[in-house]
């Protein structure tokens, strides 16, 4: 919501309540993810929920990426996904609209590019709005990952190219922001280690991967 | 951060750091910031480890035992960047390390399990996964300040001590800062004497704005006591930007203060987190590490006498110079110059900077007739704000040098927008004169006096800090925590950018104005006016100085209208108070009603339904009489209206109504942070709870009820002990969050399903999102409560400082609940000195639905507003607990009813002319309200209203008052099912056993099968354990809540925070599950604060306990095996018996109870604060005895093999215990013991104990 008469949004906070679980030697397995959303559900109670009684204040969980799932899913839209830790994927929040969206992944290419890295391609992630309240639906983006590749980068350089490369993103959204006024709630945001989470995004992606 | 964007260079990124400027998002929440930073810093060649070191530091004081490497290492990164305050657990990984950190405050739970099978679980409640009891190996919590690392690489976890240590040491840190750090000479020793330039004092006392009142009522006494003077009742002068007269810029801002969001923090019993030193000079590059980057002037605090600015302008230290800037425009350039004397300064400083200065000196020594001083603050904030905007901010610090700053206020305002350290030099002046003429104390040493004044603004400071959560001063400088009230937008960009000013206001050209008015006035060619000081009237009414809107006359006038119940009398007094012509102090005082069609005054609404919205406001029984109290109550009971009990409890006898039929219950009962007296039966017999977040005197605050005032009946009421000394601490120790204000409310509920619940707080900007918050958490009504609201005892700075006009507040709260959709389950109520219907109907247009009177209701019974509540010494017999005081209250039920009568005839006939027939028709309706530009004067007139006056669009689904009912979902809630089984004993009292499994989102059980038992059968309750109730799992939070007498729980598994919360009788049990093979005493079993106000029960822990054991425990005895930092805090009452290790900080403002601690390594007392308790061996065999039954039965409940080995060998072990034994408590048992007639003395109170 846009700041108007004394209401300023800048004051807006979150509840809170976090978690995790690891397996401490790095075995990574399925039940794991199961874990955290079993955490997630039993932590509901310290969130808050909005004016239509079912909008929550954000949540969401953060894990490694799932590169076997990926490298089965992205196939159905064409992309050549590279081996394990040589590629970026950042999660996108964008206008529903198409038009507008064309035209801000449009901006996005040259800018990946400027940087070096070329886009492999975008992945559109399923939702489900039916669980959703009236005040999330309105701002519902539309939600896509997007696979970067930096030539033969891998590890921490690679990190850091794409930490550099989605902060002009994010400068990008803010000046796209002011000047078309279209990104209500729709700023392309997390790409490297994740946080703001969508009530409804299940998925939050770290890049990064683990040998 | 953002000031030192400029210093960023890193190897790692090359030209590509530019890239990433901004690094700080402005638009997002603290979080995002946070994140922000540590990626920049994780991402250029520092560990994560290292990074969250570095922002989120644990305290490091002197007063922690700990490696002298860490200790350096905190100290060089003092030097490199500010900590994050605030509470925050922190969780962070890379992929393929995982961790979490807690804060220095440590209020964030944060529990964790290691199982055998090589997991890791980490999470704010424990339970949130379930594990079999014997795959667990450990059960551990993070300790404040503390981390933990999962290394999924190296396959093992990492714990706090490994982490540290190779951090540490990884650069020779310590080396480093011996070799850099700049420590002047002689710097801060003790301040030598001061010359007295007696030719100019008066006319610079002058220049600079001061009064008697400043003189003899702040400076003298700060440096006689060595801390802030104490006032009483509220603020009821001007606005500055609605005073005539020239006010200092200072003024013109308001502190923010923490509710809700974030905790405030007890800045005295909690004072080794707290830190005011910091570094000053010139910064380098964040990214990089170098023995240079600590080369920098350790301050170890910021105010600096007359001879610390000798030593800083003669050093001579390589890299390290100093330059002095005058601060003054000159009387001819008028208000022309005044801007241009403050750009010139902007280019100086930048000019400074740029030929290697590390240190601006800004100074305002030497006024003369034609120099006048440009404000302190302003200079400092231009110059700031200037050196960001050029880049150049990091490269030199700033001092000011100045004759303005010498109350608490000053001193936070400068530091806060920009200055490193401060010299009060014409304070030190007055001070030296002061004591030459035998004006402070007999035999006090002037040296003494001013270091009890740096005391004393050192003391304010940490308060003020504390009230918004920030622990050290570091994050303190130049985060701008404060709201402008009355300055205009120009002034702000340009000088304060950042800063909220909501209402427009003055410009630089009256800010100049003020200036040369005091300036001229000084330099006058009349003597009179030359050398005699204003009397200031700030504080108390003078006449003819600063505007009171409660003028003697008014208060006479309306005292006779009450008593003779004479209508047309309470006209006249309105009439007085409502005249903004004569009286601008607040405003409203300036608001007009725009015409509107009238209405015929008897098809308005009636008075008695009016009436209805109509409550007193919370007073404490112990701060106000008990007849006063109680005739508050007796007339808002007859009006059908409610009275507000106020923090401190309830006299049973109050529940049933006199023999006249009425009845002296306050139908408002209040949970405040002390928790006095708040038991079931209380919380039952009520109509609203009421959490009360803040108070309007004094926002961020607690409070403190001298052993004195403490009589027998008020012990009894607060389940203390007669002349025991009684702390409100200033957070709520189980509200630390959002969530956590939601799970009282949810407790609350559970306590009282009948109730409605509200909360209290105070306004200022981002009330109406906080509002909004509690609106979520599914609070009936929230109260804004006006910055101007009365206080039994105070600092005067809290008073004038803190906090903003409800009309504000209150039309920030109404836009936006409104716009997020929530007016319509949440009333609305404000308070904050309503005098008149004028008042009531403005409130009631800015969105108000009901209305507070709290001073007003006192002066109906008789208060003068003589401002001695703090002394006990009320000559009416209000506000004192003096008995022969007392017999002279004369206030009478009638008189508060006719002035409620008076009250709600004036809004109908109000409301008649504005043509509302109900109240619910006017709640709201803003646009009927315009400023009245007829009654401005030369610093009004910039004020802007458009923003109070808003009435965001109505869109659907969204109402301008309350029309539903918020919706509970109770479906997690295993107390109806309880009360189902236990009906043979809630009916007849026949012993039932019952069983239920549990887990963590089964919250707040018992509280509502305890109310069963309040409602049937009072504080009473039933016999010992009729109904017995087993559970098993991990229970969720407020397990055993405000438990009633007769119900015994015993759990099987462990719980999460706010055990026994209120524990009000019984037994509670808990136990790891049989089949768990750790050892329970060295794993946490329960969370964090365990019994918070508990008043009687008895709690047996077989495992440690988090961090708060017994916070503010009143009467429970409870047995655990190991405890967190700062158990016992506060605690006036009860036993706590431990039997393993304990955290730091123990017994904390402990003024009642006992406690026994086995010190197995004889080092507790370096754990345990002994302020104000001795440690005791246990030698009677009475006591010995005592102890060894409590144990006894901690073995009989939970089969603690531990405790059976300590009684094995209890020869051998019990002269390792050690009593904990508060001063306070044993001179008031042995009182008690003597029989001692307890007349109460009248002593001059120091409200604020300081440590």
């Amino acid at each position: 919501m846009k700041k108007q008469g004394l209401y300023d949004p800048t004051f807006e906070h979150s509840a809170c309540g976090v978690g995790f679980v690891v397996n401490i030697k790095g075995q990574k397995s399925h039940q794991i993810v199961e874990d955290g959303i079993t955490i997630l559900k039993n932590l509901v109670h310290r969130g808050a929920v909005g004016g239509d009684q079912k909008t929550g204040d954000g949540a969401g969980i953060l894990l490694q990426i799932p590169h076997l799932f990926f490298s089965s899913q992205v196939e159905l839209e064409q992309i050549k996904l590279p081996a394990q830790g040589e590629y970026g994927v950042g999660m996108l929040f964008l206008p529903q609209k198409q038009e507008k969206r064309k035209k801000i992944m449009q901006e996005i290419q040259p800018i990946v590019k400027k940087q070096g890295g070329s886009v492999l391609g975008f992945r559109t992630v399923p939702t489900d709005p039916s669980c959703l309240g009236e005040m999330a639906l309105e701002s519902m983006p539309f939600i896509a990952q997007i696979f970067i590749v930096f030539r033969e980068l891998t590890g921490s350089d690679l990190e850091r190219k794409l930490y550099v490369t989605r902060r002009l993103l994010e400068k990008k959204a803010l000046a796209m922001r002011l000047s078309l006024e279209q990104f209500s709630a729709t700023v392309p945001t997390p790409f490297l280690p994740g946080r703001w989470l969508n009530p409804f995004a299940i998925w939050l992606i770290t890049e990064r991967s683990t040998p | 951060m953002m000031a030192r964007e400029t210093t960023l260079k890193a190897d790692y990124f090359g030209a590509d750091i530019k890239k990433l400027l901004p690094i700080i998002n402005t638009k997002l929440s603290d979080s995002g910031v946070l994140d922000n930073v540590f990626e920049l810093l994780s991402q250029s060649g520092r560990s994560m480890e290292h990074s969250m070191m570095m922002m989120i530091p644990e305290a490091f004081g002197q007063k922690y035992h700990i490696s002298q490497d860490k200790r350096a290492f905190y100290e060089y990164h003092a030097a490199v960047m500010e900590p994050w305050d605030g509470p925050a657990a922190v969780t962070f990984s890379d992929g393929a390390k995982v961790g979490a950190i807690l804060d220095r405050n440590g209020l964030r739970p944060a529990r964790y399990i290691v199982t055998k099978s090589g997991k890791f679980v980490l999470a704010s409640e424990v339970g949130v996964l379930d594990i079999g009891p014997e795959d667990i190996l450990q059960k551990g919590r993070l300790a404040p300040g503390k981390m933990i690392l999962v290394d999924t690489a190296h396959e093992r976890i990492i714990y706090d001590n490994e982490i540290k240590a190779t951090i540490s040491r990884q650069k020779p840190y310590r080396r480093w800062l011996e070799k850099y750090r700049i420590e002047l000479k002689g710097l801060f020793q003790a301040p030598g004497p001061v010359d007295i330039e007696y030719e100019s004092l008066k006319t610079r006392q002058k220049v600079f704005g001061y009064t008697l009142e400043d003189i003899n009522m702040i400076l003298g006494p700060m440096a006689v006591n060595a801390q802030e003077p104490i006032s009483s009742m509220g603020n009821d002068v001007s606005l500055a930007v609605l005073c005539e007269r020239p006010v200092l810029l200072y003024n013109y801002f308001k502190q923010l203060f923490a509710q809700v969001t974030n905790p405030p923090i007890d800045p005295y019993r909690e004072n080794l987190v707290m830190s005011l030193m910091s570094f000053i000079g010139r910064e380098h590059n964040l990214m990089d590490e170098t023995p240079l980057h600590c080369h920098q002037l350790k301050l170890p605090h910021p105010i600096l006498t007359n001879d610390d600015m000798d030593k800083l302008r003669n050093c001579d230290i390589d890299g390290f110079k100093a330059a002095e800037l005058p601060i003054f425009f000159t009387k001819e350039s008028g208000h022309n110059g005044f801007e241009k004397a403050l750009t010139e300064l902007c280019k100086q400083a930048e000019a400074t900077v740029d030929q290697g200065y590390s240190l601006i000196m800004l100074s305002d020594r030497g006024v003369d007739e034609t120099k006048v001083p440009l404000p302190a603050l302003l200079a400092v904030s231009a110059v700031h704000q200037h050196l960001i905007r050029a880049g150049k901010r990091h490269l030199a610090g700033i001092i000011i040098e100045t004759g303005e700053a010498r109350e608490v206020m000053h001193f936070a305002t400068l530091i806060g927008f920009g200055a490193s350290a401060i010299n009060p030099y014409l304070a030190f002046e007055i001070i030296a004169d002061l004591n030459k003429n035998g004006d402070l104390a007999e035999d006090l040493k002037t040296e003494t006096a001013f270091d009890n004044y740096i005391t004393a603004i050192k003391k304010g400071l940490l308060k003020i800090m504390s009230k918004m959560g920030v622990s050290t001063i570091r994050s303190y400088k130049g985060a701008q925590i404060f709201e402008a009230v009355g300055l205009n937008s120009v002034v702000i960009n340009s000088y304060f950018p950042g800063t909220p000013s909501r209402i427009e206001g003055v410009g630089l050209e009256t800010i100049a104005g003020e200036c040369l008015t005091r300036h001229s006035l000084a330099f006058s060619a009349d003597r009179f006016k030359q050398l005699y000081l204003d009397s200031g009237g700030d504080i108390h009414y003078r006449a003819h100085s600063l505007n009171h809107i409660l003028t003697p006359e008014a208060v006479t006038t309306i005292q006779k209208a009450v008593r003779e119940n004479d209508y047309a009398l309470y006209k006249r007094y309105a009439a007085l108070i409502d005249d903004g012509s004569k009286n601008l102090c607040t405003l409203r005082g300036l608001f007009k009603f725009k015409k509107a069609k009238s209405v015929p005054l008897a098809e308005v609404e009636p008075a008695e339904s009016i009436i209805k919205r109509f409550v007193t406001s919370a007073m404490s029984f112990g701060s106000i009489s008990k007849e006063a109290h109680e005739t508050m109550a007796i007339a808002m009971n007859r009006l059908g209206a409610m009275s507000n009990s106020g923090e401190g409890g309830e006299d049973e006898s109050r529940y049933t109504a006199l023999a006249n039929g009425d009845l002296a219950m306050s139908k408002v009962k209040q949970v405040a942070s002390g928790r006095f007296g708040v038991t079931s039966n209380y919380l039952v017999h009520a109509e609203e709870l009421q959490i009360k977040m803040a108070q309007g005197a004094k926002p961020g605050e607690g409070g403190q009820l001298p052993g004195y005032k403490v009589n027998e009946i008020i012990a009894r009421v607060r389940h203390s002990t007669p002349g025991v000394m009684l702390i409100s601490p200033p957070p709520h120790h189980d509200i630390y969050s959002i969530e956590d204000l939601a799970q009282l409310i949810y407790d609350l509920k559970n306590a009282n399903p009948t109730a409605r619940i509200s909360v209290k707080l105070v306004a200022e900007v981002g009330v109406g999102t906080v509002a909004a918050g509690v609106a979520k958490g599914k609070a009936d009504m929230v109260l804004v409560s006006g910055h101007d609201g009365g206080t039994g005892a105070s600092p005067i700075s809290s008073i004038k400082h803190a906090g903003i006009p409800w009309e504000i507040g209150l039309a920030e709260t109404q836009q936006t609940l409104v716009l997020n959709k929530l007016r319509n389950r949440i009333r609305v109520q404000t308070d904050g000195k309503l005098k008149t219907g004028r008042d009531v109907v403005i409130a009631a247009l800015l969105g108000a639905e009901e209305f507070g009177f709290g001073t007003m209701s006192l002066i109906s019974l008789g208060c003068i507003m003589m401002r001695k509540c703090h002394l006990n010494t009320c000559p009416v017999g209000v506000a004192t607990q003096d008995p022969e005081l007392r017999k002279r209250f004369q206030g009478k039920p009638e008189h508060l009813i006719n002035f409620m009568k008076f009250i709600a005839q004036d809004v109908r006939e109000l409301m008649a002319e504005l043509g509302f027939k109900t109240m619910e028709q006017m709640i709201g309706h803003v646009e009927l309200l315009e400023k009245d530009s007829a009654l401005t004067h030369w610093k009004a007139k910039g004020l802007d209203f458009s923003h109070i006056f808003y009435k965001p669009k109505l869109s659907k689904g969204s109402t301008l008052y309350c029309t539903d009912k918020q919706k509970h979902d109770f479906s997690l809630a295993i107390d109806r099912e309880l009360i189902t089984q236990a009906k043979p004993a809630l009916e007849k009292g026949t012993p039932v056993k019952l069983f239920a499994p549990i887990r963590n989102n089964n919250r707040t059980v018992g509280a509502t099968l305890s109310a069963e038992i309040s409602k049937r059968y009072g504080e009473q309750g039933l016999g010992p354990d009729t109904i017995y109730c087993k559970f098993s799992g991990s229970a969720g939070q407020s397990f055993g809540a405000f438990l009633a007498p007769g119900i015994t729980f015993e759990l099987e598994g462990d719980s999460n925070d706010y055990f026994g919360k209120g524990l009000s009788g019984d037994k509670l049990i808990i136990y790891p599950p049989r089949g768990s093979t750790f050892r329970p005493q060295n794993n946490i079993i329960t969370g964090n604060v365990n019994l918070f106000g508990a008043t009687s029960g008895e709690a047996f822990i077989n495992g440690m306990a988090g961090e708060r054991f017994a916070v503010r425990n009143s009467g429970a005895v409870a047995v655990v095996e190991g405890v967190g930092d700062h158990a016992c805090e506060y605690m006036t009452g009860g036993i706590v018996v431990v039997l393993g290790n304990t955290g730091i900080n123990f017994a904390a403002s402990m003024s009642g109870g006992i406690a026994y601690v086995l010190d197995q390594d004889q080092l507790f007392d370096t754990k345990c604060n002994l302020e104000m308790v001795d440690l005791e061996p246990i030698t009677a065999a009475q006591e010995q005895a005592k102890l060894y039954e409590l144990i006894q039965n901690h073995v009989k409940y939970t089969e603690s093999e531990y405790a059976a080995r300590i009684l094995r060998d209890w020869t051998e072990v019990i002269m390792q215990f050690v009593k904990v034994m508060p001063i306070d408590y044993r001179r008031a048992l042995e009182r008690l013991k003597k029989q001692e007639s307890k007349k109460s003395e009248v002593v001059a109170v120091t409200e604020e104990v300081f440590g």
